[in-house]
């Protein structure tokens, strides 16, 4: 998919495609300055992908943009956001505590009290 | 959080995340470039600080992932590639002597000519219908706890 999205002519036909209109491939060619063939080739690359829906009719076949390949790489990076939020809340925790028990303070891990406070750990994950 | 904005035309943006830790900076670059200090917040590892040095990180059910050190810059920065799609950046700066700010960067969600992705299509289609979704699902269940 990351190559499929990666061509600018391929993400042109996506811009094409997004507002859901179904188009056959007479009606994509004329935007582009290239072959029905070339134009034809990208198609397939996307569908490859699974990022267009093909539909035959009759003699011809139509596209329409297929937009669950995006919106399921947006829940992988929204789960890393999360995960890492956790992760780094975690090193702050740690460094933390092992500081305070190297001067010999009285651990004050996770919040600092106060206004000046920038960091905001989110230790609460959901 | 952030919205991505995942439009086809852009490439996505890195993960970013920063923290204030009250810290010196020492301390904290020993937790982000020692096998030891990366197993106790982040993964189980074989990590060397050495420039260039591969190791791998033990991601339980993930499976174990081939890492290589790009840059190594005590105590300021630390690059690795996770896999063959992704990179891991941890920065630290020292904004007073008990107090570090580090950031992590994750990047690599969508550049072309990985490897990972030079596959036959029908077979990345297969990684992101069936594939990711489980490895997601096992990764959640992992770091729920």
């Amino acid at each position: 998919m990351f190559q499929a999205v990666a061509d600018p002519t391929r993400r042109e036909l996506l811009r094409l495609l997004r507002s859901g209109e179904e188009l056959p491939l007479k009606g994509i060619t004329p935007h582009f300055s290239m072959t029905r063939a070339a134009v034809s080739k990208h198609l397939h690359i996307l569908s490859d992908a699974g990022l267009l829906h093909e539909r035959r009719v009759g003699r011809e076949t139509r596209y329409r943009m297929n937009p669950d390949p995006l919106l399921e790489l947006r829940r992988w990076l929204a789960f890393f956001e999360r995960y890492w939020d956790n992760k780094l809340g975690m090193l702050k925790m740690i460094a933390e505590t092992e500081h305070g028990a190297a001067v010999g303070k009285p651990d004050r891990p996770a919040a600092p009290v106060g206004p000046g406070s920038a960091d905001r750990t989110g230790q609460g994950m959901d | 959080m952030t919205d991505h904005n995942l439009q086809p035309g852009r490439p996505l943006p890195d993960i970013r995340q920063t923290r204030i830790i009250n810290a010196p900076i020492a301390l904290v670059w020993e937790k982000t470039a020692t096998s030891e200090g990366i197993a106790s917040w982040f993964m189980p590892n074989t990590f060397t600080p050495e420039q260039g040095a591969e190791f791998v990180l033990h991601a339980g059910p993930f499976g174990d992932s081939k890492c290589k050190v790009t840059e190594l810059s005590p105590p300021r920065r630390l690059s690795f590639a996770w896999g063959e799609q992704w990179s891991i950046t941890f920065e630290l700066r020292e904004l007073e002597p008990d107090v570090t700010e580090f950031t992590l960067i994750h990047s690599g969600w969508l550049e072309e000519g990985r490897t990972e992705f030079g596959q036959p299509h029908s077979q990345v289609r297969g990684n992101m219908n069936g594939g990711w979704e489980k490895i997601v699902q096992k990764l959640a269940g992992l770091f729920a706890s």
